[in-house]
């Protein structure tokens, strides 16, 4: 770190309200309309928001302009599940604050900017997209978000205001 | 594996509820399911059991305090509608587990306060009000009313609770050829649900082991115990509900112990002494 400098490690914390499961029957179809689907561990970053690969057939989509997603029966299905997870934005040292919640390589040099990771953190189920070098997004099912909470504030984190 | 209710939201789209406690259990054998035992079907399983609040919203005035609420027709019973209840998008479904006139309202669990307080508040504008698990125990104390995984505790049968009458004689139905089995079958050597009242008036604990003498072993156990509820007095046949200072226990014994004590329903009461079942 370089001399002078602060690290700043604080957390803001959000309903993710606007999230959708995007289930897919084959992924090997193209999908319709101008929907970007990134591969595995991966995220895509758009005017709509941004799209998580989180299983074999599933995807993420975080954004308002999401709710109008028009995909196809035969295609797969969206579903609003942005009620159950909580949105927890961590800024600064993120890499030693998720190594210390989890059993995940935070720190390997290809868990860069548009990497999602689906693991627990605290022992509560989270999906992980981190948004840059000082910069991770969690999300946090919302019955256990208190209790991760609780734990990055006994270990130093500050909450900053609502992100 | 659990209780709920299907409903069938659209064409292609159904939503299935559980107990709050079965929901991860059923929506991973779900989803086991539809991944690898049905490999290849167009099918997802999402859980949404966090997305949504669900709010049991229960009495005999309930339809006209959520139509007055929502501005439209409440659905018919085992139907559903779209809703908006303090500007919040709702779902209305018209489901009855405890025998009363009942609606769930599921809301984005994100925006359920405003609803809640909403509803709370109509409630309370007829003299009603805020219920919980509390209410439910009283409803297993004095009508019977069995919950999943403590009466239905995976080894009693219906005729253990009291409902084998309501089974299909013809059979037919899932787990018939299991009933006719003779352990299933012989009921000296079932359990039976009754009702357990204190003779002293002492509390007795949920999950109590039930003993005819101390030091033998447990007959049976308690499964929900509640304050001073309203239960059959068989001592008063006239006014054959009444209450006591300890009311409201409802346990299973032997079938044996059950025919003992005169107890051939679930509404009739064993008198329990602290430690002794008489």
């Amino acid at each position: 770190m370089p001399k002078g400098c602060v690290i700043v490690t604080e957390f803001m914390v959000s309903p993710a309200a606007t999230l959708f499961a995007l289930d897919l029957w084959d992924v090997s179809e193209p999908v319709p309309g101008d929907l970007a689907l990134p591969g595995p561990g991966r995220s895509a970053i758009g005017a709509g928001g941004a799209v998580l690969r989180v299983g074999p057939k599933c995807w993420w989509l975080n954004g308002a302009a999401f709710a109008t997603t028009n995909i196809a029966a035969a295609q797969g299905v969206v579903t609003a599940i942005g009620g159950g997870w909580v949105r927890v934005c961590l800024v600064g040292d993120w890499r030693d604050l998720v190594m210390q919640s989890g059993l995940i390589d935070a720190e390997d040099p290809a868990f860069g900017p548009g990497s999602v990771a689906v693991t627990p953190l605290c022992h509560a189920p989270c999906v992980l997209h981190v948004r840059s070098q000082t910069a991770c997004e969690v999300f946090v099912a919302a019955s256990y978000a208190g209790h991760c909470l609780a734990h990055w504030r006994d270990i130093g984190w500050k909450q900053g205001d609502d992100a | 594996m659990d209780d709920g209710t299907l409903w069938r939201m659209a064409e292609d789209r159904w939503l299935l509820t559980s107990s709050t406690g079965g929901a991860a259990r059923m929506a991973r054998h779900l989803s086991y399911v539809a991944d690898v035992l049905l490999a290849g079907a167009r099918v997802a399983v999402v859980n949404q059991s966090e997305h949504w609040a669900g709010l049991a919203f229960a009495g005999p005035r309930t339809a006209d305090l959520l139509g007055d609420l929502t501005d439209e027709a409440v659905p018919a019973h085992m139907g559903h509608a779209p809703a908006t209840i303090a500007g919040i998008a709702v779902r209305v479904l018209a489901a009855s587990c405890s025998g009363e006139r009942s609606f769930e309202v599921h809301i984005p669990a994100h925006q359920a306060h405003d609803a809640f307080t909403a509803l709370v508040a109509a409630a309370q504008g007829v003299g009603g009000g805020v219920y919980g698990l509390d209410a439910m125990d009283h409803l297993r104390v004095e009508k019977g009313h069995v919950v999943i995984g403590a009466e239905a505790d995976g080894r009693a049968i219906p005729a253990d609770l009291g409902m084998g009458g309501m089974l299909r004689k013809a059979g037919g139905f899932v787990g018939w050829q299991a009933l006719s089995r003779p352990a299933l079958a012989d009921p000296a050597g079932r359990q039976r649900l009754v009702g357990v009242t204190s003779m002293e008036g002492a509390p007795i604990p949920e999950g109590a082991m039930l003993v005819t003498r101390v030091g033998e072993e447990p007959l049976g156990h308690v499964t929900p115990a509640a304050r001073g509820g309203r239960r059959r007095d068989r001592a008063r046949p006239a006014d054959r509900w009444g209450f006591a200072p300890w009311a409201g226990v409802v346990g299973l014994v032997p079938d044996a112990q059950a025919d003992r004590a005169g107890a051939d329903r679930r509404a009739d009461v064993l008198r329990c002494r602290r430690g002794a079942l008489s």
